[in-house]
């Protein structure tokens, strides 16, 4: 339909599209999961802000590296902001106060001190050093890279058959989903001109046909698995063979990334239990801070 | 089309692109008539469903108008889209929300915020008009067979008592007695005065059915002609992979003999052929 | 054809749980390898079940009531489950959707042959000539679901259930959830199937058009039980039989059985577009010669 000739070719993934010449597409599937696991560690194990800042903009790096469209990073600025706020004033206003903490001032009777402030930089930026690993995750995986994950690992299949059925039942669920809200509309139902707790009530209404069209589906699905010859592990004799990974070959690209996010994990944890350099008060970033809040420390 | 007609509902210039980008339509104008049967016809992809929900104000252009019933579907509100324009969606499964048929098909007319005894009158109103017996109203619409959950869905609609009613692929996966059922039902209500509009791939249904065909391809609005006449351009309904039914196209196969090339049923054909055969004797004679 | 039928049902009767009546009445029915078989008859008249009953669906995962003998590929569906059986006998369903289990093309196609346990280069060999029977490009492994087309998805089972290599193809109602190019494409899969792979094909259909000239066996049920079995000619010679059980031969061999009604045709009812025209054409000419 479309007459433009510089169509970029794309691969959907969990969250969008990647470039079909993007580098991630070079790597073992298993990695994108590895990446998931022990990178998304990194900002749970780091305390000073200033370090998940650089986590983050390292992840910024590696977005623009790896060719995911950044405005799949816009849509998710709102969130991050609220976040932001929903974190400063629970901690600043609602933080609680401790004998030795530092007062800023007081509004009646909530006390504000830098420790609690202090927190709201600390919590926030490895937040956001963790939602930035986490979308690069769902952006460049797709549904069968997470499978193959699964396999590779040499989990047990129902593991990998039930994940993957699950996404399947998704993918149909949210279609079902967008036309039950047209048929609701065409039905005069005015969903945003109701008040909330009818809008809540409401909103119940569209569990009914989605379970009837799923229940309706499983029959067929459990039909289609069998009449495959699909039988559940642990049947005497069945041998599963494991075609769609052995397409996929562990190259040394592979061995080499793990080897990098392995030791960088290493080093986060020396650096956090055997020297001071990873401590809170080292923080170059909340000294600088505590100089603007006029706190001695 | 002569201007005396009132036109109910018009698509004035308009595309529609989806949030993903994908463009649906391109440019289409059209106006549906008071009391018309109209059968919008086109592969999977061809913009016919888009366009369909655009007329019910499912969906809004993303440039040019619609206009039902004098309203601008952009400006309307819910209420006065769905007492207008009703649309009956393919799978039953997904507009059946309640627990019994009762309150099925009470929801549209409860919405409106009607007094409950309107309600009650609208209700067997619906069930009496799509032929459902009163026994049904306290059953769970989940357990009926697939034939009465289309009727429940379309009485449902009935109760909002729009003027003009969309059916989504009404015959899709019914055998032939189910699919005349649906559609001598379908001419019944617009027979009472509903105007209606159809989509579907079965070319048989349209011939028989349908007072004017719309056809589109790739988001655009390649034919739109009284049906009779619609299907003797075969040159463009293959721009759409749309042949007509099998007895036209024998008719059309055979017009050296003689036959008209406008044919749309097995009796039309019979006809046809007696006048054939007078003609050619006559011919021969000579 | 050989002599040893490949599906041998003998006095099936099958009643679901929960139901008062019969789904299948008395069912006889021999099946030999290399048939084309269509079946055909109003919804709910029990096509569906009799095609699961010879793949060990029923009575296997369906619960009621069963009488008589079904034996597939030398395996009594009562012994065998629906798995074991499943080697022998493949089943393509109509909903292209529901059937569709993995998220990509190759995936999907594998998963049988995995659960199979054949060796990796065998199921790669096998996707690719399914695939190519199929009329599916390279291209299209990687693809998701929802990326396909209905016809496309429905191309993509009957490759799913071909590389298994079955020696019965049960295709039940394959186009009726499709566009009319999905009917096509699917159509011509049937086509090169009878065409290169040797094998019994049992088809389930409501439009006749296209399917009457590739059958050469046509069954009609009705009410859970055989009305009609026979070779098409033959089959669509009582067009009032089959209109009568709310079977709808194509419009041009209605309109020729009224022709013959009228003294105008004689012979028996043409099978294909092409041989209705040049019927009509002889038959007139014939007349005002």
């Amino acid at each position: 339909m479309s007459t433009s000739s510089k169509v970029v070719k794309m691969r959907r993934t969990l969250l969008g599209y990647l470039p079909l010449e993007s580098p991630m597409h070079k790597f073992h599937p298993l990695i994108k999961t590895f990446f998931l696991l022990i990178v998304s560690a990194y900002p749970l194990l780091i305390d000073p802000p200033e370090w998940n800042l650089i986590g983050a903009i390292v992840m910024i790096i590696i977005f623009v590296i790896a060719r995911v469209p950044l405005r799949i990073l816009k849509y998710y600025t709102a969130i991050m902001l609220n976040i932001f706020w929903i974190i400063f004033i629970a901690y600043t206003f609602f933080g609680g106060y401790m004998p030795g903490y530092h007062v800023i001032t007081k509004i009646g009777p909530i006390i504000i001190s830098w420790e609690n402030i202090m927190m709201v930089f600390v919590i926030y930026l490895r937040m956001f050093f963790a939602i930035l690993v986490i979308i690069f995750f769902l952006s460049v995986a797709r549904e069968r890279d997470v499978i193959v994950g699964i396999r590779a690992l040499k989990l047990p299949y129902v593991i990998a058959y039930t994940v993957g059925l699950a996404f399947r039942s998704i993918g149909l669920s949210i279609i079902d989903f967008n036309t039950i809200r047209e048929a609701e509309k065409a039905r005069a139902l005015d969903i945003k001109a109701l008040p909330l707790a009818q809008k809540i009530k409401k909103f119940g209404m569209y569990i009914v046909p989605l379970v009837a069209l799923a229940l309706r589906r499983t029959d067929e699905v459990s039909n289609a698995l069998e009449s495959r010859g699909f039988k559940f592990t642990g049947v005497r004799g069945y041998k599963r063979t494991d075609y769609i990974v052995s397409k996929y070959k562990f190259q040394a690209k592979d061995y080499v990334a793990v080897i990098v996010m392995i030791s960088i994990l290493t080093l986060i944890l020396y650096l956090k239990y055997f020297t001071p350099y990873m401590s809170l008060h080292n923080s170059i970033l909340l000294k600088i801070l505590s100089r603007f809040f006029e706190v001695k420390t | 089309m002569s201007s005396e007609k009132n036109a109910v509902i018009k698509v004035e210039n308009v595309s529609f692109t989806y949030p993903d980008g994908t463009v649906a339509l391109v440019n289409v104008d059209l106006e549906i008539y008071d009391r018309e049967f109209v059968a919008f016809i086109g592969q999977n992809g061809s913009g016919k469903t888009t366009l369909a929900k655009l007329i019910a104000g499912l969906l809004k252009p993303t440039e040019g108008r619609v206009i039902v019933y004098g309203m601008d579907t952009r400006k309307a509100s819910i209420h006065q889209l769905a007492t207008h324009v009703g649309y009956v969606f393919q799978n039953p499964d997904h507009q059946l929300f309640n627990m019994t048929v009762y309150d099925e098909v009470a929801f549209g007319p409860r919405n409106l915020m009607l007094p409950e005894e309107e309600v009650r009158k609208r209700v067997m109103e619906s069930i009496k008009i799509v032929g459902l017996s009163e026994e049904y109203l306290n059953e769970s619409p989940f357990f009926l067979p697939k034939g009465l959950r289309q009727r429940v869905a379309i009485a449902s609609i009935l109760a909002l008592r729009p003027k003009t009613i969309i059916v989504d692929e009404p015959t899709t996966g019914q055998d032939f007695k189910q699919s005349i059922e649906i559609m001598d039902f379908l001419k019944h209500l617009n027979k009472l005065g509903h105007t209606i509009i159809i989509i579907t791939h079965e070319m048989e249904i349209v011939a028989r059915y349908a007072d004017r065909t719309v056809v589109l391809a790739n988001g655009r609005k390649i034919l739109d002609e009284p049906t009779r006449i619609a299907f003797t351009r075969t040159d463009v309904l293959a721009k759409a992979f749309v042949k007509p039914p099998q007895i036209t196209r024998l008719a059309q196969a055979l017009t050296d003999l003689g036959f008209r090339r406008d044919i749309l049923t097995v009796d039309e054909m019979v006809e046809d052929t007696k006048r054939v055969l007078e003609r050619n004797r006559k011919y021969r004679r000579r | 054809m050989s002599n040893k039928p490949i599906i041998k049902i003998t006095n099936l009767w099958w009643k679901y749980e929960g139901r008062k009546n019969w789904a299948l009445k008395n069912i006889n029915l021999e099946i030999y390898p290399g048939e084309f078989i269509a079946i055909v008859g109003p919804n709910e008249s029990g096509k569906t079940t009799l095609a699961m009953s010879m793949n060990g669906l029923i009575p296997n995962n369906y619960k009621g009531f069963m009488k008589g003998d079904v034996i597939v590929a030398g395996m009594d569906t009562k012994k065998y489950s629906t798995g074991d059986i499943s080697k022998k006998v493949g089943f393509v369903f109509s909903d292209p959707e529901s059937q569709f289990l993995t998220m990509t093309v190759e995936e999907e196609i594998a998963f049988g042959l995995e659960n199979l346990g054949l060796p990796v280069e065998e199921i790669e060999k096998r996707i690719k000539w399914a695939m190519k029977i199929t009329g599916l490009s390279e291209e299209f492994l990687e693809k998701p679901p929802y990326e396909l087309s209905g016809g496309q998805k429905q191309r993509v089972a009957i490759a799913a259930v071909i590389a298994m290599k079955p020696e019965v193809l049960i295709l039940d109602e394959p186009t009726s959830m499709l566009d009319p190019i999905g009917k096509t494409e699917v159509l011509n899969v049937l086509k090169e199937l009878k065409r290169s792979y040797n094998a019994t094909i049992i088809v389930i259909e409501h439009r006749l058009e296209d399917i009457a000239p590739l059958a050469n066996r046509m069954i009609l049920i009705y009410n859970g039980e055989i009305l009609k079995d026979a070779p098409p000619k033959e089959f669509f010679d009582d067009i009032d039989f089959l209109l009568k059980h709310y079977v709808f031969p194509p419009e041009a061999m209605v309109y020729i059985d009224k022709l013959r009604k009228f003294g105008i045709y004689e012979g028996s009812i043409p099978l294909t577009f092409d041989e209705s025209v040049k019927a009509v054409r002889e038959s007139i000419r014939g007349i005002t010669k």
